[in-house]
């Protein structure tokens, strides 16, 4: 493990719910997550476990009808919960960064990719009009495109798919953020493009000293990449570990499923492999009850599995929603 | 870019011959003899007179020679002489065509200048009070008669407060702000209808737009949402808003020939309803080419607009 | 709930409008040709409820027979541009890829023309009259069903399941009325609303110019246009059938919203 530094994020009971005409959705369920500076921590679920919507509540970019509150929420020594929307303004961009998933619609399909990239400083007052262009043309080189000065003034449709990608992780990181939310950032790239796109991520992370939120489905990303990992299921955490104790070690029945699904956790360098192996699929968020939501697809379900299963320490870091390890 | 303006260029010049034949074909192939149109309303036109006038004006000739002799005139700037009055088609049509640019220029300013915020507010605000407001009054504008804002424009203005004429027309060059006073209610009455196609579309295209994920990445990084919806989404959503002014420039046109009526605006729809009652057919073509012409270079100054606020445009069709 | 109380109230004025135009000659409360020189340009009296017009005629009555003219034109007009597009769309969707080409480039041109100067020109020269006004319009506005017809035929038939009855042999006119003909009518209703507030702005403006129906017929376009030169007398009379012809138009445009949201959400204008 790297070094772990200060911690820049903590949320506790983060719930984010959205209304809508079939009643109230909860995406995300009672999640606590703690950040440290210089660490990669990724955040894994299939499709619908909220694992985008997580990242967008960080970011304090839900808007009506979602709804997002949290017991606690300190970010870079602010309160969250209590911070003035034109305050969070202020951090976003400069402090917390967001990369997206598809790169061609994350730009602004009429603007300059320079300008979209010098545009964070300007908005922050960081620069002058010039020294924003001339740093954001520098940037453009440091993430690996050719001819920086020239393609600074193409626009999104110009560029190839990993060109894009560069494009918005250097506007992620020209404000030099202290937390990087990555939400997929590699889905929609070519398998061999995705090498070179994280490799630039990591990179970048490193050098800033910032932490990394890295949302995947990807266990082959998440082997080679994580440092810590949060497992979750339908809007709740399911288990978080370190990624070797995780690996080593897997508590909870759904964790299991997954790493079962890749056929060897050694050669981490295979990548693509979906979490789709386990029979079933997500539960409707409008309809979950009490109990473990997992139990419906769980082949170690037993009679306690109605009831909400509490969140258990196997070790130090090492934390297991399940009714298995209880009573230990 | 050029290369683009030239292929526009090209077809808007194929359109316009294409409506010009058009043109000469429906007066010349509706049932109905303009001659005998124009004298059967003096009572015992006598068949002698009908024959002479015929052959005075060309109308005893193959229909093909008459056409080519109309497009060669067409094309020198000779659009024949009035019937009524005698006078060249083509200098009257000079004279009266700037002042119906003049209505359609001053109701798509006010048609933009409200009906862009107008739709802003109501995709921004939707289902709050603001943007529900903004709805209304969009849909309001769409479905009120160009004569019926006119005529409450004129109840208002001119009745009431008496600040502005209720019609007429004075040139320009003789009085620049009498001109300005009386082009004000025409202009604003074709605006208030055109006013409500904009809002409408803008408030649909930028619904649409705001969920983009590049909004959200503006938001991401430190734009307040208002501020991402005017600089990000805005620009974007207005590139098919311009689109659809530029198909329904044909409303604009349209309600110059309700405006004109309305206020006594001398300009080239008038001439072509006064024409229309009168028969007057050399005129009703003059009048019909120009407004066509009129018609096919406002679509060409919207591509044009279009090829400049996206770059995608340019590329594709270049 | 103000969702909802625009259409409703849109739904209850157009059902009196067209109630009292169907039984004009029962609920009239006088004659709408009647002259009274005595009482021309009257505001509102327990004689005449909304007042008179130039003649004297009583605005009240001439308003419900006024509005039985204004919707017959547009409602026939409607249904005479959907008979000619509709087929004409269904057709050209299942014509040779040549036809369909060059029949729609043609049909753009005309849904591009500005209506109004080509209904000036037909009117000029073939006379006003209920006949030749419903003939205009209908004729100006069965391009714009050609072309939904023609789109929704096209997509419906490139659908899976009609894909598989094809090549299980149904023939054209099978799918036609099973498939195409039942799922494009919502999407035919809502474009047959917005035609229709076309269609009645059409008719009222070719009336205000004196194109349309001759007098002594009332239709409201007609009555603006005559009562217009007598707002510096008495603004009153020509405000009345301004107001209900906006109500209408407006009724009409917010109940095709409404029912775009209802059955086509998907397709935003």
């Amino acid at each position: 493990m790297r070094n772990a530094g200060d911690v820049v994020l903590s949320a506790r009971r983060l719930v984010t719910t959205f209304d809508t005409p079939s009643g109230r959705l909860r995406a995300v369920d009672g999640l606590d997550l703690h950040l440290r500076l210089g660490e990669v921590v990724c955040l894994v679920g299939e499709s619908g476990s909220g694992k985008s919507v997580t990242g967008l509540s960080l970011m304090g970019l839900i808007d009506p009808p979602g709804h997002v509150t949290c017991d606690e929420f300190w970010f870079d020594g602010h309160d969250l919960t209590t911070l003035p929307e034109s305050e969070m303004e202020r951090l976003r961009g400069r402090r917390i960064a967001m990369i997206f998933q598809e790169p061609l619609s994350a730009l602004n399909p009429s603007r300059r990719v320079g300008d979209q990239i010098a545009e964070v400083l300007r908005i922050h007052g960081l620069a002058s009009r010039a020294e924003a262009t001339r740093r954001a043309v520098e940037l453009l080189g440091r993430v690996g495109i050719d001819d920086a000065q020239l393609r600074a003034r193409s626009y999104p449709h110009q560029l190839s798919g990993g060109q894009r990608q560069r494009v918005t992780i250097a506007i992620a990181c020209i404000g030099s953020p202290r937390l990087i939310i990555a939400d997929e950032p590699t889905t929609a790239l070519d398998v061999t493009v995705q090498t070179q796109i994280l490799d630039l991520l990591t990179e970048m992370q490193t050098s800033l000293g910032s932490a990394l939120l890295f949302i995947t489905h990807d266990l082959g990303i998440v082997a080679e990449l994580a440092d810590r990992v949060v497992v979750l299921y339908a809007g709740q955490v399911v288990e978080e570990a370190a990624v070797e104790d995780l690996y080593r070690t897997p508590g909870h029945p759904y964790t299991v499923g997954l790493l079962a699904s890749v056929p060897d956790v050694d050669a981490p360098r295979k990548r693509g492999v979906a979490l789709a192996a386990i029979p079933g699929t997500v539960p409707n968020l409008l309809e979950v009850g009490t109990g473990c939501r997992f139990r419906e697809r769980c082949d170690r379900a037993h009679d306690r599995c109605g009831a909400e299963p509490p969140m258990i320490t196997l070790s130090e870091g090492h934390r297991v929603r399940c009714w298995l390890y209880a009573g230990r | 870019m050029l290369g683009y303006l030239g292929r526009r260029f090209a077809a808007a010049a194929i359109t316009l011959a294409l409506a010009c034949a058009a043109v000469f074909a429906s007066i010349h192939l509706l049932p109905g003899d303009p001659v005998a149109m124009l004298l059967g309303e003096q009572a015992g036109a006598d068949p002698e007179v009908v024959q002479k006038m015929r052959g005075q004006l060309g109308l005893d000739r193959p229909l093909i020679e008459q056409f080519i002799s109309w497009i060669g005139g067409l094309a020198t700037g000779d659009l024949g002489r009035s019937l009524r009055t005698g006078e060249p088609v083509f200098a009257d049509v000079m004279v009266r065509l700037p002042r119906s640019l003049e209505l359609i220029g001053g109701g798509l300013s006010i048609a933009m200048l409200l009906g862009i915020p107008l739709g802003v507010v109501a995709a921004r605000g939707r289902g709050r009070v603001a943007g529900t407001a903004a709805s209304v009054a969009a849909i309001a504008g769409f479905s009120a008669p160009v004569f019926v804002s006119g005529i409450i424009l004129v109840i208002v203005f001119s009745l009431w407060l008496d600040i502005l004429p209720s019609s007429g027309f004075v040139e320009f060059a003789e009085d620049p702000t009498m001109h300005l006073a009386c082009l004000a209610l025409p202009a604003t009455a074709i605006g208030i209808n055109f006013m409500g196609v904009v809002a409408r579309m803008t408030r649909a295209s930028l619904s649409d737009t705001m969920t983009k994920e590049y909004v959200r990445l503006a938001r991401a990084k430190g734009l307040s949402r208002d501020a991402a919806i005017l600089k990000h989404a805005l620009p974007n959503a207005l590139v098919p808003v311009i689109a659809v002014i530029g198909i329904r420039a044909g409303n604009l046109l349209g309600g110059t020939v309700i405006v004109e009526a309305l206020f006594d605006w001398p300009g080239l729809s008038s001439m072509l309803v006064s024409a229309v009652f009168a028969r007057d057919y050399p005129v009703i073509q003059g009048a019909l080419v120009a407004i066509f012409a009129v018609f096919v270079l406002i679509g060409l100054a919207i591509d044009t607009c279009q090829g400049i606020v996206d770059p995608r445009t340019r590329e594709s069709a270049a | 709930m103000h969702v909802t109380a625009g259409p409703w109230a849109a739904a209850v004025y157009l059902t009196v409008v067209v109630i009292l135009a169907v039984f004009a000659d029962i609920l009239s409360p006088r004659d709408p040709l009647a002259i009274d020189p005595n009482n021309i340009l009257a505001s509102p009296s327990a004689e005449n409820l909304l007042g008179t017009d130039e003649l004297g005629r009583d605005l009240l009555a001439r308003i419900i027979h006024g509005g039985r003219v204004s919707l017959e034109v547009a409602v026939s007009a409607i249904v005479l541009a959907s008979a000619i597009g509709i087929p004409l769309g269904i057709g050209i969707a299942f014509s040779g890829r040549r036809v369909e080409t060059f029949a729609m480039r043609v049909i753009d041109v005309f849904v591009s023309l500005p209506e109004i100067f080509v209904a000036i020109v037909i009117l000029g020269f073939a006379g006003g009259g209920l006949t030749t006004l419903i003939g205009t319009i209908g004729i100006l506005f069965f391009p714009q069903f050609a072309r939904v017809a023609y789109g929704m035929a096209r997509s419906i038939r490139a659908r899976e399941h009609v894909l598989c009855a094809v090549s299980l042999g149904a023939g054209t006119a099978w799918i036609i009325r099973k498939e195409i003909l039942p799922n494009m009518m919502s999407v035919i209703a809502v474009q047959a609303s917005f035609t229709l507030s076309f269609a009645m702005l059409m008719e009222a403006g070719l009336s205000f110019l004196g194109l349309g129906v001759p007098p002594p017929t009332p239709s409201w376009g007609q009555m603006i246009g005559g009562l217009k030169n007598y707002i510096f007398i008495n603004a009153w009379p020509v405000v009345v059938p301004s107001v209900v012809l906006f109500a209408a138009v407006l009724s009409v445009n917010v109940l095709g919203d409404w029912l775009q949201d209802r059955l086509n959400p998907e397709l935003r204008r």
